[in-house]
């Protein structure tokens, strides 16, 4: 069998919560699916130097107070932005009482605080845990220097926390559970990346064994794998949770992502999960928590936000596994290569499309102007009706710009074949998701030339990513000049573009040109030149091989 | 210099640019994952690049987002993941798991 997670090694996944491997000591980071793909053909992962906030950790965690309550107290300090642009690292003399799965937690959620990654050393902990799954000798030692600095400094003293909870409707909106104390709740939630431990279900099994659950609640119990719940059934923990009224669901992400156990109308439901954001437990007007395994099962007993603490009961102490299941779940690929395996695509896959790389000399109609803040939601939608086709560009691109106008679709095609086209828009363009499609779709629509006011970072990565060149007013006033069918030329391009970060456009049948800017790096000229970095990616084999 | 855990990890894997923050640097990829509801994707654009085989030390692909099979979308889904996995080298999990756990909690 392979052996993955290894301390010392950088891990690049298309997940944001990729972040929690940092418990390993690893440089672990959510990326986009290009990066990825990018990634796995063996090139680098670009990324801005982050600045590293050192977060001292010192005391023990009292009694019914856990890992998830130490995230929560970072949440509540720095709230969903503090984390932008920096590398979390946890270290000091109360790292020793948190278990790698403890640690697991807390690095998991580093993505709420908007983290680039998180960072934990590779120490005695981690080499206990390598050894529990029959890796020992996997452990490399990997510890900050006597006397290494950080950029920003942070501590936190494990025994002065409290049990927390984030309220609707984000995951830095915390305050004491003690605060919330009576709130009546409709379902308790256990499972998720963000309580993925034994410890995390095998406490809120302790907790309910013998009791039952309050009437009209809906406990759920959402295992992290068929691994982690065979370790469960083995130990009766499954029969304490059911026969104290849980629901269990099988292995997965389930309700954390949406998919099933949405609440019912109005009603409150705590979860151990990591986001809480507006409507994405399926429920359009939710109203999810998040808390600690101990505080969700306390109040699934009682029906009511409870601060696990004053339980009539000691705190259990929950003895880990020795040993883990290793259980083939893992399919290792056909070697020494598997270049004769046929991809199985079913009627809903399509292979991308090849797109040309752009030409010097062109002219494009403005198919769409847009004002501020133009969303990539509003760009391609997401949701139940479009997202079923994000394998199938030919067919998902029929929902491009839908929002902002029906009809573009149509004007789209009809252009696609005398030369495609481009669109206008003013500020913070492409604002929200990160997703690919948003660029991709309007691609093969025959987008060329996003000109706008300014670009939402990720959004402005994914146009360069497929050879849609991003260019902005330099003059922001030129946006008047410009209507939805005016027609602009661009001239030598390829040597305008390397040549300066200005350069100008006529605007066809008038006297008028109006300057265009940019901030592509080399690396982003060349991709945009080639059509993308999927060709960019060719070319560069091509040249190699 | 002295060097916290973050430094040690990335002047180990630097490739281009310097460590100082706000600069580009470019970082050596050791391991990726993939799992389902964004892996669709990932694994055709490395069929459209023509990739032969992963580069990397080790990559896994899970299943553990798309786990409804309303109808035969997600089903497809999978089998075109399991498919591609074998293509390009690619671990494969089969159906189970929250994928970043998976990852340290298993072989």
């Amino acid at each position: 069998m392979q052996r993955l997670a290894k301390p010392g090694k950088t891990l690049l996944g298309s997940d944001s919560h990729t972040c929690a491997n940092g418990c390993m000591g690893m440089l672990a980071i959510g990326a986009g699916g290009i990066d990825v793909a990018m990634a796995i053909a063996g090139e680098p992962y670009y990324v801005k130097m982050p600045q590293i906030m050192g977060v001292k950790l010192t005391g023990d965690l009292p009694d019914w107070v856990s890992a998830k309550d130490v995230i929560l107290e970072m949440l509540r300090r720095h709230d969903v932005k503090g984390g932008v642009g920096k590398i979390i690292e946890y270290y000091g003399p109360g790292l020793k009482h948190l278990s790698a799965m403890d640690r697991h937690v807390i690095a998991n959620m580093g993505a709420e605080l908007g983290a680039t990654a998180t960072v934990f050393p590779s120490d005695k902990v981690v080499k206990q845990f390598l050894k529990q799954q029959g890796r020992e000798d996997e452990w490399t030692e990997l510890t900050p220097d006597q006397g290494a600095t950080y950029d920003i400094h942070e501590e936190i003293d494990l025994s002065s926390l409290e049990p927390l909870i984030a309220k609707p409707s984000s995951p830095g909106n915390v305050v004491p559970v003690s605060e919330l104390k009576g709130e009546p709740i409709y379902q308790s939630y256990i499972g998720s990346s963000a309580n993925p431990g034994y410890r995390d279900f095998a406490i809120a099994a302790d907790i309910v064994k013998g009791k039952t659950i309050a009437e009209g609640l809906s406990f759920d119990i959402n295992p992290t794998s068929r691994q982690l719940l065979t370790q469960l059934v083995d130990n009766g923990h499954i029969a304490s949770l059911l026969a104290a009224g849980a629901r269990m669901h099988q292995a997965g992400c389930n309700g954390c992502i949406g998919m099933g156990q949405a609440p019912a109308t109005g009603r409150n439901s705590l979860r151990t999960t990591p986001r809480n954001f507006p409507g994405r437990s399926g429920t359009k007007e939710d109203s999810v928590f998040l808390c600690s395994p101990e505080t969700a099962a306390a109040s699934a007993l009682t029906g009511e936000i409870t601060d696990p603490r004053t339980l009539d009961m000691k705190y259990p102490t929950v003895n880990e596994p020795k040993s883990d299941h290793t259980d083939g779940l893992l399919e290792a690929p056909p070697k020494p290569s598997g270049a004769s395996v046929e991809l199985e695509k079913g009627p809903n896959i399509t292979s991308i499309p090849n797109f040309s790389p752009i030409e010097n000399h062109f002219e494009l109609p403005v198919l769409l102007k847009m004002g501020d803040n133009i969303s990539t939601d509003e760009i391609l939608a997401g949701g139940s009706r479009v997202l079923p086709f994000r394998s199938n560009i030919q067919k998902i691109s029929t929902f491009t710009f839908e929002i902002i106008d029906e009809a573009y679709y149509e004007r789209a095609m009809k252009a696609r074949d005398d030369g495609g086209h481009m669109v206008v828009g003013g500020v913070n363009y492409g604002q929200g998701s990160s997703r690919e499609h948003a660029a991709l779709a309007p691609r093969y629509l025959g987008l060329k030339v996003v000109l706008v006011k300014d670009f939402a970072r990720i959004h402005l990565q994914n146009l360069i990513n497929f050879g849609i060149l991003p260019l902005r007013f330099a003059h922001t006033s030129d946006y008047e000049k410009i209507d939805q069918g005016t027609v602009l030329s661009f001239e030598n391009v390829h040597e305008a573009i390397q040549r300066s970060n200005r350069f100008d456009v006529k605007i066809k049948d008038s006297d008028e040109t109006i300057t265009v800017e940019h901030d592509l790096t080399d690396r982003h000229i060349d991709i945009v030149l080639a059509g993308g970095i999927i060709n960019w990616m060719k070319n560069k084999s091509n040249l190699t091989s | 210099m002295k060097q916290n855990v973050a430094q040690k990890l990335i002047e180990q894997h630097l490739v281009s640019g310097t460590m100082e923050p706000g600069n580009e640097i470019g970082l050596s990829i050791d391991q990726t994952l993939t799992q389902d509801a964004t892996g669709t994707m990932v694994m055709l654009e490395l069929e459209a690049m023509g990739l032969d085989q992963a580069k990397t030390e080790v990559s896994a692909q899970y299943v553990d987002h798309n786990l409804i099979q309303e109808d035969f979308r997600n089903a497809d889904d999978h089998l075109f993941l399991r498919s591609a996995a074998r293509r390009f080298g690619i671990h494969y999990s089969r159906l189970v798991m929250v994928s970043v756990t998976r990852y340290i909690c298993n072989d």
